[in-house]
């Protein structure tokens, strides 16, 4: 008995997911490096029958095979022969542009019976326009080429760059990062540029920018929040991710209405193999399940659903203590159903639906000491679903198609004392891109954006504080504004970009976009220009880049809307400069550094107005600039890791004539030092270290009194004129995993503080401000997971 | 588009809240030179009219009573200077606060005598409040019941009342709280500078919350009395020449082991009013919040401030306080509570207790 393996090679196409296509002379096919012969099935060789089947493989970027999927079925045990060999070997990854990356390649697996006994199998390849490959030439195993290159090769997740500075985490390194839990979005928090936030606030603070500076996309689509009740874990789960990409400035014109960065979540492509997988995890805040694999009765199209539930309302009651009782359990759901189809073999069709909801209810046994008005009753309910269709379509190597539609809800409502807010909002968004080749080294890709909201809103509160200006006193002491109505948002937007290549070394990429704001009337042009130059374009190569660029981000509704505030402002604006540098060092590590300057102005800031009412205008001013450094061993020989460090100011003028004083979230230093390590034997050890700068904050003087509610206002320092002391903490992260013939269990323990450091999170005062003390941060904080998947 | 409001503060405050051990130390506890509250005889008031306002302070300062055992002066100044200032914000009053104390002196001050418009001293100020004190406010179109805010400030001061040319015009009084031997600035805790914002309306009105009476004990009233003969067991003469209440000393070394002694308003539901404001018709206004704020010269309340009324969860029956004697022996104690709605309303009543061996 013996399987016959043959290769042969007719062609290697390298094809980039999404829009583009890469150089081919860029991009090496992998090499198979370790070899595993396949069993020849038993019941196949009582019946002396040979056969082919043809597999896709999915091999990540340190060269193993993490998926085997059937594409040409010989059935007959044949199929799970050839998967289960396949999922054994071992290749040098794919490179593009010496870096390595994930990639899938066909690979045909030949049974024949010959002298009885096993050959050599090698992968075959086939011209893709040929619909049945030729038949495989049988070779002697002693005589078979020990090099493997595939017959299609698909290089995933390396877009042609065309943003300054893109940041990448796949799941892997998402799901593993100490102290997160294995949450994605929180992972990204530990990558440089983004600022420290202090547990349960939910915000991205991206090069000094505000938290609304920084949008959060789901494969395009906008979401409103990015975190369950304000940090606890991201609304869509790390398992449903493939990767994420944060762009800190400099963004492409495909992006606007912030001046901050951008979050892109991008959603896990669903295996295609026709079978079913699934996963099951239990943690101490949520526990959630998964499940994809082939719409039945559907050929083509695979699904994917998942959903997830906390059980903080086990535990959170003992938390609050004497300090509330929990009317309604604090809890959060979200959920994603997905199917998709590969209608070609350069198109992808997607449609689904996610969603997110967190509801809580508190009712406190005391009144609030700071502002007892306010009253005993607490609610909160925030809710948001999209249903998504998404499709990309490569036409041909000049034309390249896509398109994301959304429409879905946003409900937000708060009942606290007197402050009433019930609103609903109807979000559609829209937007495409055309990408064609004009001529070898220009492509053009243009493109709408389009948001248009209809709302509804009940509301009856006070005006938000202002950071920036002293301590109103309690809210509840205040005059109510009410607003009862609706009506829509729109803001429309284009982009269009042109990519240069005039010569091999350099890339450059002139953009720009026109955003148009129905509620203010305004419409902003923002152009931007971005430059990449390869000092060495082979390994290891060394890239110089610089960019310029003008952002806009529009007020948001409460300061343009007439109750609130002042319909006639502008947009706030920012001029982004970046100057870097990229090096390779290995095949696993590389390092960038990168100045930054943000120059901003028409900020958007409280101010007195002529008729003595309190609005809003466009008078502030502020600049940030600092570098960041990212040395990064990515996903490779069982490691993965990063030293990030960002020094940076952020300051800001309130209005012509004021002082200069420290943008609130300014952190001068931010270091992050992380890696995971693959024990082996199923184990994994991760540690991260943090080393922040304290957060400014503006110093209280001592109280003045409001004697109709009988609490006092803090009377305001210096604004941010001082600084908490740094904040330094240790987490680590302990994985197991049994693997079993057709499932694997994970343990992992996740220790947030393992040294136990009391942090300064914020300075706590006592009731009239002439006494102070820190507040610190959460202390040791270990949580226990378990996961199974099949 | 994006909220209305920013989404998730609620919760992360209260978290915050719940993480929070005990506080640095308790309002309840009268140590300091301290004003207690201020009370409106109308809590709202009507375009041209007059306003009585009544200040209830305590020096709790163990610097109170002198080396001759008599109590070091306080001084009270009121500082009536602003109507709606931008926002109904009371720090946009502070130039308009400045403007007006700009011809008084420190002698004036010393002696008491600056011009009526500008203020008043001592323990009550009538407010003139003015004729266009809504009209001359921009109304938003929104608001139902147009309205008008005067500010009136204060410092009570245990020292010597100096204009304060440090001051910043636009965040400081333009008096300051002065040591009267040094002529350095007093201590923060010997003086209490604050504001209290009189709603003009029209057309509403709000009564000051019904508080008929405390109870120490299910105690109410003392008999007159000049001597501890005079009163019945369990009792002593106190310094205000009626009988109290006697209890004895806690020694227990944790507080919360000691017994505590139930001290309750006698609050009137009657005077529970709709909380109707400048954007709330009385169809949409909910019923007003109440709560009572308990103070104590010596010894320790168990809460600061309790609710006595909650718009959503109603009448609340656990709102009395609870007083623990960890005092020393000898020692006569006051306490208050100050009963406050969600309007400006304000009302207050007391007892005085003596700790005994």
């Amino acid at each position: 008995m013996r399987t016959n393996l043959a290769a042969s090679i007719l062609t290697a196409l390298a094809l980039v997911a999404g829009t583009g296509r890469a150089e081919p002379a860029a991009v090496t096919p992998p090499v198979l490096l370790h070899n595993v012969e396949p069993e020849y099935p038993p019941e196949a060789l009582k019946q002396k029958l040979s056969a082919t089947v043809l597999l896709v493989l999915e091999i990540d970027a340190t060269g193993k095979v993490t998926a085997a999927t059937v594409k040409e079925s010989a059935g007959n045990g044949f199929d799970e022969a050839a998967q289960q060999a396949a999922l054994q070997l071992e290749f040098t990854p794919a490179t593009r542009q010496g870096k390595n990356v994930p990639s899938r390649i066909l690979y045909r697996t030949s049974f024949e019976l010959k002298q009885s006994e096993l050959k050599q199998q090698e992968p075959v390849a086939v011209t893709p326009s040929t619909p049945e490959p030729p038949a495989p030439k049988k070779e002697d195993p002693a005589t078979a080429p020990k090099e493997v290159r595939p017959i299609e090769v698909s290089v995933r997740g390396e877009k042609p760059d065309r943003e300054l500075t893109r940041r990448t985490m796949g799941r892997q390194e998402l799901s593993l990062v100490p102290g997160t839990s294995g949450d994605a979005l929180r992972a990204v928090q530990a990558m440089p540029s983004i600022a420290r936030t202090n547990a349960f606030t939910g915000m991205l603070i991206v090069r000094g920018s505000s938290p609304a500076g920084t949008a959060v996309f789901v494969d395009g689509t906008p979401i409103p929040t990015a975190y369950h009740f304000g940090g606890l874990s991201s609304v869509v789960p790390t398992e449903m991710l493939e990767a994420i990409d944060f762009f800190p400035g400099n963004f492409s014109a495909r992006y606007g209405r912030v001046n901050g960065g951008i979050v892109n979540v991008r959603l896990r492509e669903i295996p295609r193999d026709g079978k079913y997988h699934g996963l099951a995890q239990v943690d101490l805040i949520d526990a959630r399940v998964m499940l994809n694999g082939p719409v039945p009765l559907m050929r083509n199209w695979s699904f994917q659903v998942a959903a997830r539930r906390s059980h903080l309302d086990a535990w959170v009651g003992s938390l609050m203590g004497d300090f509330a009782s929990v009317r309604k359990a604090p809890v959060y759901y979200d959920w994603q159903a997905f199917a998709e189809t590969r209608p070609t073999e350069t198109s992808l069709l997607r449609t689904g639906m996610f969603g997110s909801d967190d509801r809580l209810a508190l009712l406190l046994n005391d009144a609030i000491p700071q502002d007892p008005g306010m009253g005993s009753s607490l609610s909160q309910r925030t809710a948001m679903m999209r249903w998504q269709t998404t499709y990309r379509n490569t036409v041909s190597e000049q034309v390249s198609i896509s398109a994301t539609a959304s429409v879905g809800l946003d409900r937000d409502v708060i009942s606290f004392g007197a402050i009433q807010a019930d609103s609903t909002t109807h979000p559609i968004a829209a937007r495409g891109e055309l990408a064609v080749k004009l001529k070898e080294g220009m492509t053009l890709r243009t493109g709408p954006d389009l948001v248009f909201s209809r709302y509804h809103a009940d509301v009856r509160t006070v005006l938000p504080p202002d950071t920036s200006a002293p301590d109103p006193g309690p809210l509840s002491a205040r005059p109510l504004l009410t607003m009862h109505g609706g009506g829509w948002v729109s803001t429309p937007a284009a982009y269009a970009e042109l990519e240069w290549i005039p010569q091999s070394r350099l890339k450059l990429l002139y953009g720009g976009r026109v955003d148009h704001h129905q509620l203010t009337g305004k419409t902003d042009v923002s152009p931007r220009l971005n430059a990449r130059y390869d000092l060495r374009k082979e390994f290891p190569r060394s890239t110089a880049k610089a960019g310029v660029g003008l952002f806009h981000e529009p007020p948001q509704l409460v300061e343009v809307y007439k109750v609130f505030g002042t319909p006639t402002l502008r947009s706030n604006r920012a001029v982004h400069y970046s100057l870097g540098v990229e090096q390779e060092l290995t095949q696993a590590v590389d390092v960038s550094i990168e100045g930054f300057y943000k120059d901003l102005d028409n900020l958007v800031v409280r101010q007195g107005q002529a008729d003595g009412s309190l609005g809003y205008d466009n008078l502030g001013k502020g600049r940030v600039y600092g570098a960041e450094l990212l040395l990064r061993h990515r996903p490779m020989g069982g490691f993965f890791g990063w030293v990030a460090y960002t020094l940076s100011r952020s300051t800001r003028v309130d209005a012509p004539g004021r002082a200069e004083h420290l943008f609130e979230y300014d952190q001068t230093h931010i270091l992050t030092v992380l890696g995971s390590y693959d024990l082996g034997l199923g184990w994994r050890l991760g540690a991260r270290f943090r080393l922040v700068s304290g957060n400014p904050y503006t110093p209280c003087l001592g109280g003045v009194q409001n004697a109709g509610s009988g609490t006092y206002a803090c009377r305001t320092g210096s604004l941010f004129g001082e600084r908490l002391p740094p904040f330094h903490q240790a987490d680590l992260r302990v994985d197991k995993t049994w693997r079993f013939d057709a499932w694997n269990l994970t343990a992992y323990l996740d220790v947030q503080n393992v040294y136990n450091r009391s942090n300064p999170e914020a300075m706590e005062y006592n009731y009239n401000y002439t006494r102070t003390r820190y507040q610190a941060g959460l202390p040791i904080l270990p949580s226990l997971g378990l996961r199974g998947e099949f | 588009m994006r909220a209305l409001l920013p989404r998730l503060v609620v919760p992360a405050f209260l978290l915050g809240q719940a993480a929070c051990g005990d506080p640095i130390d308790r309002a309840s506890d009268v140590r300091t030179m301290r004003v207690l509250a201020v009370q409106a005889d109308h809590a709202f008031a009507k375009p041209g009219t007059n306003v009585l306002l009544r200040m209830l302070s305590y020096d709790g300062s163990p610097r109170a009573v002198r080396a001759d055992g008599t109590r070091r002066p306080v001084h009270v100044l009121w500082m009536s200077a602003c109507s709606n200032p931008p926002g109904d914000l009371y720090y946009n009053c502070y130039p308009a606060l400045h403007a007006s104390m700009a011809g008084v002196t420190d002698a004036g001050l010393q002696a008491e005598q600056i011009p009526k418009d500008v203020g008043g001293f001592g323990q009550e100020l009538v407010v003139s409040i003015p004729q266009d004190a809504i009209t001359s406010r921009p109304q938003k179109s929104e608001v139902i019941h147009p309205y008008g805010m005067v500010y009136v400030f204060y410092l009570a001061c245990a020292g010597e009342l100096r204009m304060n040319a440090a001051a910043d015009p636009l965040r400081d009084s333009p008096v300051g709280c002065f040591e009267p031997t040094t002529g350095a600035p007093s201590p923060i805790d010997d003086f209490e500078f604050g504001y209290f914002p009189i709603f003009v309306y029209d057309n509403l009105d709000n009564q000051n919350p019904g508080l008929q009476q405390v109870s120490f004990q299910e105690w109410v009233t003392g008999a007159p009395c000049i001597s501890a003969a005079s009163c019945s067991s369990g009792e002593t003469c106190g310094t205000e020449g009626t009988c109290i209440r006697k209890v004895p000393q806690c020694l227990e070394d944790d507080a919360d082991k000691c017994p505590s002694y139930p001290f309750v308003p006698q609050v009137d539901p009657a005077s529970l009013e709709h909380a109707v404001t400048a954007n709330l018709t009385a169809q949409d206004a909910p019923l007003e919040t109440l709560w009572v704020s308990y103070f104590a010269t010596a010894g320790s309340f168990d809460k600061d401030l309790r609710l006595v009324h909650d718009p959503e969860s109603g009448w609340q029956e656990g709102y009395h306080g609870r007083w623990r004697a960890t005092v020393a022996p000898g020692t006569q104690v006051r306490l208050w509570a100050v009963l406050r709605d969600n309007r400006n309303g304000v009302a207050w009543a007391w007892q005085d207790v003596f700790v005994d061996e």
